[in-house]
């Protein structure tokens, strides 16, 4: 079912997934907060929200290794939008567990949540952002519920209290709303993953000396894997990028898309044949940066995932209409140029690698896709080129001529 | 300018650093060498591992710098990093003689200059950006070349710094050329001793006022004749 190359991309991912260990204690976490909340006198549903809730979740930081995964969650406080303001909601959450001797030294307050870090040792460290929010009042509710197609979805949208500089203001979101429509386009994805198990262990048997190599990915679907390669790849592709950072796309953006084009998708279909489908899809998208809006409306009907209306670009949240996940690319031009450039880069290095000749192609491939040091951990040896010579703006030119 | 250790020995080191390379063909005046390199560098995250089809054309006597060619197809006709022959626009000549001012040396034109060449194409091919930046070419690439070298941000203030060094001897007390009001010890004296330690940079450095002059010229009397 998967060739050698393509499992070494599948365990190499697998690496940067989170482990069954990892993931047994981030949930007695969960738990143990929702416990707590409730011994303290705060009525609240405390859940995860994000890649833990999706099963997307990628070790988060390319640069460092040892990084904490970074876990959401929300503690919707049951009460009455009306009855508090926003800084009073967030206070409220804040008060709690400042005040608790457990929690009060690992705590750290953002604009918009309430950080509790867990370090354990071996990178197995996470943090769980909570996200103090408040049931949505119905007439945002029944207003959204006009707009969107899935009017079934409104119904679980928050209000989340957001801190800038001068006020606190409530802003709209739907977590679950779209966790559950994320999941009901991976529940046909699911059942492939359990039937193919057996399958996927005796053709790995032949082509890997020991059992352990074979990857695990069916307790992941290809669709969950598709999105961990591409966000990923993402983190990889910008962190050589000054202020990467800052322009490359959000995950809820890549969740989204990948999910919409998953849907009208045989769910049979292995990881690398979804990556395909996805990225060849991108590849048509890609087209708005040569054509005009109009043009790419009109040669191609169907393709309205990514919308540009009068240079306006957009991509609709699918569990509440009024949020554009594409905003920031009207803040900055840099964001969608950069978007489509990556997205042809990842084509190369994920797709390219598996056609590539020579293995050591296929290895400096994969170390582009994924990250070297994923790849070294997962692979070792296997292929190495000798180490790259580094080059850097102070290899070069500024060596002072003579002095 | 000459080879350090003589043409025999570089072209010798060259084939050992890169030994997919091979003499073509030589006359009077050149050798040309053709065969594949091959580039293995990292930028950040980004490593490239590519082979290339070159052909390098070595001067015999060395009034000119070597020139190659990427015959492979691999790099883009469009690309703007190429003379009108299209030999590769590696550094402007100036940066690059008076880097081997004390001898021209293949092997370090080839990683210095070369492979970086290349490692840069490849990452602007991937994020449409220079890793390195990137000099303009002719003339404005030279006046580029020397106000690095002066860390001068004027074009007016390089120019009378070179002037000066063609003209006037070293003395360090006198006033700065720049026009600071410094004296020359205290100002750009450090970047400029070394045009005066050595008779081939000096030489280098009036050709290139000499160039300097004659474009401007040029463009004067064609902004005249419209």
């Amino acid at each position: 079912m998967y060739n050698k190359r393509e499992l070494d991309i599948l365990n190499t991912i697998k690496s940067l997934d989170i482990t069954p260990t990892m993931f047994k204690n981030a949930n007695e976490k969960y738990h143990n907060i929702a416990d707590f909340l409730s011994e303290h006198g705060l009525k609240a549903d405390f859940y995860p929200q994000g890649s833990f809730a999706l099963g997307t979740v990628v070790r988060p930081n390319v640069k460092d290794n040892n990084a904490a995964y970074d876990l959401d969650a929300v503690c919707q406080v049951i009460d009455a939008k009306n009855n508090l303001t926003a800084k009073e909601l967030f206070n409220k959450v804040q008060d709690i567990f400042e005040k608790s001797p457990l929690y009060k030294d690992k705590l750290k307050v953002y604009s918009k949540c309430i950080t509790i870090e867990y370090s354990e040792a071996g990178g197995a460290s996470f943090s769980i952002d909570i996200i103090p929010a408040v049931d949505e009042e119905e007439l945002i509710k029944t207003e959204q519920k006009i707009q969107s197609d899935r009017p079934d979805l409104i119904g679980t949208a928050i209000a989340i209290p957001k801190h800038n500089e001068k006020n606190y203001t409530w802003f709209t979101n739907n977590p679950k709303g779209y966790k559950q429509w994320f999941d009901e386009i991976n529940a046909p994805y699911k059942a492939f993953a359990e039937t193919t198990r057996q399958m996927v262990f005796d053709s790995a048997r032949m082509v890997y000396d020991s059992v352990e190599e074979i990857p695990d990915d069916l307790t992941r679907t290809s669709l969950q894997r598709v999105v961990q390669i591409l966000k990923r790849n993402r983190d990889v592709y910008y962190a050589s990028l000054d202020s990467g950072d800052d322009i490359k796309p959000i995950s809820a953006i890549i969740n989204t898309l990948v999910a919409e084009m998953a849907k009208h998708v045989d769910p049979s279909f292995n990881v690398f044949d979804l990556l395909r489908f996805v990225l060849n899809e991108f590849s048509i998208y890609s087209e708005y940066m040569i054509i005009n809006e109009a043009e790419f409306r009109q040669k191609f009907t169907t393709r309205r995932l990514i919308q540009k209306n009068n240079g306006k670009w957009s991509i609709i949240n699918p569990a509440l209409p009024k949020d554009n996940l594409a905003d920031s690319w009207n803040q900055n031009p840099d964001i969608p140029k950069y978007f489509f450039r990556w997205l042809k880069a990842a084509q190369k290095d994920i797709v390219g690698s598996l056609h590539v000749v020579n293995d050591s192609d296929f290895r400096v491939s994969l170390e582009n896709a994924l990250g070297s040091d994923a790849v070294q951990k997962t692979i070792g040896n296997r292929y190495k080129i000798e180490p790259p010579k580094v080059f850097s703006n102070n290899t070069l030119s500024a060596r002072p001529w003579r002095i | 300018m000459q080879y350090k250790n003589g043409l025999s020995y570089q072209i010798q080191q060259l084939f050992n650093r890169y030994p997919n390379l091979k003499i073509e063909q030589e006359d009077e005046h050149n050798i040309e060498i053709v065969g594949k390199i091959l580039v293995s560098g990292k930028i950040e995250f980004y490593i490239v591992y590519e082979e290339y089809q070159v052909k390098i054309l070595v001067s015999k006597e060395l009034n000119h710098l070597p020139q190659i060619y990427e015959i492979g197809g691999t790099v883009e006709k469009s690309y703007a990093h190429k003379a009108g022959n299209n030999s590769l626009c590696l550094e402007t000549d100036t940066a690059i003689k008076l880097h081997f001012l004390d001898g021209f040396d293949l092997v370090e034109w080839m990683e210095k200059y070369v492979e970086t060449y290349f490692i840069s194409y490849e990452f602007f091919k991937r994020y449409g950006k220079y890793p390195f930046g990137e000099r303009p070419h002719g003339v404005m690439g030279v006046i580029d070349t020397y106000q690095q070298l002066f860390k001068e941000n004027s074009f007016k203030n390089t120019f009378k710094i070179m002037l000066y060094i063609a003209k006037k001897a070293y003395r360090g007390h006198n006033d700065c050329p720049c026009g600071s009001g410094l004296k020359i010890r205290n100002c750009h004296g450090k970047v400029m001793k070394p045009f005066y330690e050595d008779k081939k940079a000096l030489e280098i450095i009036k050709k290139d006022i000499e160039y300097i002059k004659k474009e401007v010229k040029d463009y004067g009397n064609n902004i005249n004749k419209r």
